[in-house]
């Protein structure tokens, strides 16, 4: 009997003291011994402000924890990133982009594999399709995403109902057809005057919506396992239905078509442009500069169909994510805290929409809840939820899409033809991913 | 208090030491990175995915025979190069040339026109320069008043090179001064015996002071070549490389292969093939010196 209840009693001892443990975990970081992690991140000063609120309120609540911060604008971030990963002086936490995953994080010694810190990063608050995103080759989890983005169209709703239109046009037939309309005393220089159906802001908009075109009129993705998946007839055609956007001048031609490559530009600022095809996650970057922040000009639509009923997925990606470094000293307590930021109330009401549309479980809940995502946003997120399509991982990445922007000009400029853009296309992205072998 | 032998140590030693931090400085942050860059391209080289090995001079030959971007950018490199060096010397020695008469507020037109060249090329002037020449700006207005049609400065492969070149040209303000002050050396005593024996202006301009500043002229022609080879800011914000890679200048490729697409290796090739481009053509134009270049002693 007395062995019976110290067995019992050894075996209630053990089970508290792993829900001591477990609460040690979950709770109190570094079991309270004092710590300090570095986190950077990239955005505006909106976000940068957020964020350091959030983290204020982390070591206030976890005073053993000391956080550094590093943020800057995105433009040379990039540069910034891989010279710390390659000097081995990353902070623990690093706010990601999505194609960096892929291209650093595959068999290389550079962001730890989350999976080892499920037990303090609630990984349930992702849909495993999200973390899949965001696995490398080799199976590891390199990053969690932030939110899905994707490109709809805005429209300018004025020039639509100017051509007796009430939807913005649900196949590429009546967009170029709508396009002829509008290009109607149009010059062959744009002198001010000049108006288009759709104004692809920049090279990354033409870039992803001929990749669309490709994917959802033959089903298939850009690549995989290291091969091209497209045809050159396949991609011979995307280019011909690219031809018939520029000789309708459904699209500014190259010579019409003037820097800045942005929302800057005056066709779009002015409203001269019918429609642009935008990231969901910053729509209002677009959005902001159309007419002075006209957002009641502006509707939110589908990319037409290729053909009539065709397929008008979405290509998407994550948004951006959070990855830890495999060289942190202190993982778990950068786990910590990144738990924190992704599934505490007050952290997540502090960054609130400052970095996009979030859509793990909680975060997605909380701004749902608080109203933070309004308006074309909502709209635009409706849609991607709505029409789901996978961007796929190196689409994006710089030594794929370089070649295909210097390819897109020559085409657009006149300088070769279809079949041998078509050729160039399937090639030199072959190249590029036989390279990254 | 020294002993005899140590004083004349010391004096021997103080130099270097006063030397080193320069010397330390220039090895780790010169000569370090040429050497290294030399090894790069020889080399399959990621700044994170590692070192794949050595391969020879693959990545040179990929460059010469099998990357026809690069011979793109070295076309359109030349052409700025060719274009453009000459076109800031003659602009710059023209105005010189006047600046260097007697006129009433003369260092008011010297100073305007050595702003532009403090500028330099950044964003706020690659703004002012895109709206300059767009389709329908002040450019094309202009010659559209005199009767011709308007040029696509931006977007067409022929014109958007002279865009840059313009640009440069403007901003010839350091190479005019040097001129100005190479010209004020002449004495004036050549050009009153020239006067005396009947010659002209342009006969006195073309017999005197020309191969007298000769020197001078082959000075600010290596400086002007070498800052139209290191040109980077105007195509990068002006033209965006483009269009149709016109201005896609060597050093931009560089720096792509290097910070955009992480390629050291490749990036490190071109930059050595790079250097030897411009220590040919700056070896040609000194070997050249002896036969126009004329020295006063």
């Amino acid at each position: 009997m007395r062995k019976a209840i110290s067995i019992v009693g050894l075996l209630f001892v053990l089970v508290l003291s792993a829900g001591v443990c477990a609460a040690s975990e979950a709770g109190i970081p570094n079991n309270g011994e004092p710590a300090t992690i570095r986190i950077s991140w990239w955005g505006g000063d909106a976000r940068h402000e957020a964020i350091i609120k959030a983290l204020d309120a982390y070591m206030a609540r976890y005073p053993n924890i000391t956080i550094r911060h590093e943020f800057g604008a995105f433009a040379g971030w990039m540069d910034n990133m891989v010279v710390q990963l390659a000097g081995r002086a990353e902070p623990d936490i690093m706010q990601v982009n999505y194609a960096w995953v892929h291209a650093f994080g595959s068999g290389t010694n550079v962001f730890l594999d989350l999976n080892t810190v499920s037990h303090i990063l609630a990984l349930d608050e992702w849909t495993p399709e999200m973390l899949q995103s965001m696995t490398t080759a080799d199976g590891q989890l390199g990053a969690v995403p932030h939110g899905m983005t994707g490109r709809v169209i805005i429209y300018n709703r004025q020039m639509l109902a100017d051509h007796g239109l009430t939807a913005f046009p649900a196949t590429f037939d009546e967009w170029i057809e709508y396009g002829v309309k509008v290009a109607e005393g149009n010059t062959p220089l744009d002198q001010g005057n000049n108006k288009y159906a759709f104004f692809p802001l920049g090279p990354e908009t033409l870039d992803i919506f001929l990749l669309t075109i490709l994917t959802n009129s033959t089903g298939k993705g850009l690549e995989a396992d290291g091969k091209m998946l497209h045809t050159i007839d396949e991609v011979e055609e995307m280019f011909n239905i690219f031809g018939r956007f520029i000789e309708s001048n459904t699209i500014p031609s190259f010579e019409q078509h003037e820097p800045p490559f942005d929302a800057t530009n005056p066709v779009w600022m002015q409203g001269r442009g019918g429609s642009a095809h935008e990231w969901v996650g910053n729509i209002f970057l677009s959005a902001g500069n159309f007419q002075e922040n006209n957002l009641d000009g502006l509707g939110i639509a589908l990319l037409p169909a290729v053909t009539p009923g065709g397929s008008q997925a979405i290509l998407q990606r994550p948004s951006l994510g959070h990855a830890i470094s495999k060289n942190s000293a202190h993982p778990e307590v950068a786990a910590h805290l990144l738990n924190f930021l992704y599934t505490d109330e007050e952290a997540l009401l502090l960054i609130a929409n400052q970095l996009g549309v979030p859509l793990s479980r909680t975060a997605a809940e909380i701004a749902e809840r608080e109203g933070q995502i309004q308006g074309l946003q909502k709209e635009g997120l409706d849609l991607l939820l709505a029409y789901p399509g996978d961007m796929g991982p190196l689409f994006e990445d710089p030594n794929m899409r370089q070649p295909r922007y210097a390819i897109y000009d020559a085409f657009r400029s006149g300088a070769i033809n279809a079949r041998t853009a078509a050729e160039r296309y399937v090639n030199e992205q072959q190249a590029a991913l036989d390279a990254m072998r | 208090m020294l002993k005899p032998g140590e004083h004349k140590r010391n004096k021997w030693l103080t130099p270097y030491l006063l030397l080193l931090p320069w010397i330390i400085g220039i090895l780790l942050f010169r000569a370090y990175p040429i050497v290294m860059s030399f090894w790069y391209s020889l080399r399959d080289f990621h700044p994170i995915m590692g070192d794949r090995g050595f391969i020879g001079l693959n990545n040179y030959s990929w460059l010469l025979f099998r990357f026809p971007s690069f011979w793109r950018s070295v076309t359109a490199t030349l052409r700025y190069v060719l274009i453009g060096t000459p076109m800031v010397l003659a602009a710059a020695l023209f105005i010189a040339f006047i600046l260097n008469f007697k006129l009433k507020g003369v260092n008011l037109f010297r100073t305007a026109y050595y702003v532009p060249s403090i500028l330099g090329g950044n964003v706020a002037v690659s703004i002012v320069w895109i709206q300059l020449f767009s389709a329908n700006g002040p450019v094309n207005q202009i010659l559209s008043v005199i009767g011709l049609q308007p040029i696509s400065w931006l977007r067409s492969e022929t014109f958007a090179p002279f865009t840059l070149i313009f640009l440069s040209a403007w901003q010839f303000g350091s190479v005019m001064l040097i001129f100005l002050a190479a010209l004020q050396n002449v004495s004036q005593s050549l050009y009153e015996a020239a006067s005396i024996d009947g010659a002209g202006k342009w006969k006195q301009f073309v017999s005197i002071t020309m191969p007298i500043i000769t020197p001078v002229i082959l000075f600010n022609t290596v400086n002007v070549l070498l800052r139209h080879f290191q040109e980077f800011n105007a195509a990068f914000l002006i033209t965006n490389r483009g269009p149709n890679q016109a201005t896609d200048f060597l050093n931009i490729l560089i720096y792509e292969y290097a910070f955009v697409r992480f390629q050291f290796g490749i990036a490190s090739a071109m930059t050595w093939l790079f250097l030897a481009a411009i220590g040919l053509l700056t070896l040609i134009l000194f070997l050249s010196s002896k036969y126009w270049v004329h020295y006063s002693d």
